[in-house]
């Protein structure tokens, strides 16, 4: 009989990660997307280094941080009493910082292909910049926002370096899809590995499909 | 009677790189339509963007009714929200993904006030589009809509951004008239800045023409334009739209205002016009015909 929890897995730690990227990311995608500041280049080359960076390496660095002897590991046990690695709450930290490049270029772009003077006339109008931020940069940016989020829930859903490290191979707490995959084949269970596998590859097609379906949409309709 | 004083200085850079500065001072006349004329890259549009506060003077002052919007050496520089103008964009910036009504709505957010929103589409004749978005209007009617976008909230000054040059000469005709309209309804101040010699003319009541950043004369239209307040001369600035020779004579075609009119030249004389100068059609006063209407 097949375990179906690594997929609701994956798609339980896709769904936090994604709430936690827009959470954070598009704060901070509008701030980069404004800053003047000269240090951008060099943050958006860290930003992006998930994306060049075997998963591996990533996933060490980010073990030695919230491991029981990093820094944020020990702090995490201080106030919660439980350990940050090997928890799913250690895999959502992971996913976080493997998959925000893929939430923040999207959304960062959209920011910035909006015309400046859409936005002065917002403020010429009256509007607060908040206020121009929710009702002309944000409805603007549907689109790269709705890229932003859906690259975020695929790329997690495919993880497996970083949830490898971070995680390890627990049954119900950390073992994700792409892990239990692994592991099938490893036990030369084929079978099994491609229900996963299938599984995996049409979630990611109807997800991929949603986005291209209501970009047409959009392009329409403006 | 003044209502808006500005006086200031602003460094900027060029398309080119080349340094340019600014350096100015002007009051607007309450009620009245003031034009700045000056060549396209004379920093015209900057002069609005400092009034509306989307860019900072490097000095000066600003002033409406008594209320300071910037003062460079108090630190007194308020916010655009603050200002209470209103802005017509060269490319007019209407919100794409909002409807008419919702571009309208965004001016006047206050329920008692929405009747003005009914009002203003009715005289912009956009009633019945209020459900279309901006791509699904004409040119023109995406220009009126943004008229009545920019006035709808009451601002005490109005700014125009050579917001019809774009359009062609029969669409800007009208839309030059409805603008008069509107403002002989609303009555707001205005500030309009043109390279347009004959929309400057059209629409003036007070005008300033600028050069290398400086005001080289003020007054009325007449004045500005044909250099003199009286004169035994009627002289009118036309705008060149259409040329036919034969051997001796050019029959000219030019443009005033809202009419149309011809005009012959020698040859010798039409050798120095092309199509789209602006030229002065002057003619002796005495022979002038005179019609009670």
């Amino acid at each position: 009989m097949q375990d179906f929890s690594p997929i609701f897995l994956s798609i339980k730690l896709s769904f936090v990660t994604t709430l936690f990227l827009f959470a954070f990311g598009i704060p901070f995608s509008y701030w980069l997307s404004v800053t003047k500041n000269k240090l951008k280049p060099a943050l958006e080359a860290i930003i992006a280094l998930p994306i060049v960076l075997p998963p591996t390496v990533l996933g060490f660095y980010i073990l030695l941080a919230i491991g029981s002897n990093g820094p944020f590991g020990k702090l995490y046990e201080s106030i919660f009493d439980s350990q940050l690695a090997f928890s799913f709450t250690g895999l959502v930290v992971g996913s976080f910082f493997y998959s925000f490049p893929f939430a923040v270029q999207p959304i960062q772009s959209a920011f910035e292909s909006i015309d400046k003077k859409l936005i002065e006339a917002s403020w010429t109008l009256g509007k607060s910049q908040f206020e121009t931020f929710r009702r002309i940069i944000l409805p603007l940016s549907r689109k790269g926002l709705i890229t932003g989020g859906v690259l975020s829930f695929a790329h997690t859903m495919g993880e497996f370096g970083v949830v490898l490290m971070v995680g390890g191979n627990i049954p119900g707490v950390t073992k994700v899809a792409s892990i239990a995959i692994y592991d099938e084949v490893q036990a030369l269970n084929y079978r099994g590995a491609n229900i996963y596998s299938l599984i995996l590859l049409l979630i990611s097609f109807s997800v991929l499909l949603m986005v291209y379906v209501f970009n047409r949409q959009t392009v329409r309709a403006l | 009677m003044s209502c808006f004083e500005a006086s200031f200085r602003k460094t900027f850079h060029g398309k080119k790189g080349e340094e340019f500065s600014l350096d100015l001072d002007f009051t607007l006349p309450e009620g009245k339509i003031t034009v700045i004329f000056g060549p396209s890259g004379s920093g015209k549009s900057t002069i609005l963007r400092l009034i509306a506060g989307l860019d900072a003077a490097n000095g000066g002052v600003f002033k409406s009714a008594g209320e300071t919007w910037f003062n460079a050496e108090k630190g007194i520089n308020l916010a655009p929200q603050e200002r209470q103008t209103g802005f017509l964009f060269q490319d007019l910036a209407l919100f794409p993904h909002l409807t008419v009504e919702g571009n309208m709505s965004y001016a006047i957010e206050k329920k008692s006030e929405k009747l003005r929103i009914k009002a203003l589409l009715e005289m912009t004749e956009l009633t019945g589009l209020e459900h279309r978005y901006p791509h699904e209007l004409s040119g023109g009617q995406q220009q009126r809509l943004a008229l009545a976008r920019s006035i709808a909230g009451e601002p005490k000054l109005l700014l125009l951004d050579e917001p019809f040059s774009a359009l062609d000469r029969s669409v800007k005709k009208r839309i030059h008239e409805e603008f008069l309209k509107f403002h002989d309804r609303f009555g707001f101040t205005a500030l309009m800045v043109t390279h347009d010699i004959s929309e400057a003319y059209r629409l003036a009541e007070h005008a300033i023409i600028l050069k290398e950043g400086k005001k080289v004369k003020e007054g009325t239209p007449e004045e500005v334009f044909l250099g003199k307040t009286l004169s035994t001369r009627i002289q009118i600035p036309v705008k060149v739209i259409e040329m036919e020779s034969d051997e001796i004579h050019t029959l000219l075609t030019v443009e005033e205002g809202r009419r149309t009119f011809r005009v012959f030249v020698d040859n010798d004389e039409a050798k120095k016009i092309t199509i789209g100068d602006e030229v002065i059609v002057a003619a002796k006063a005495s022979e002038a015909l005179v019609f009670k209407v």
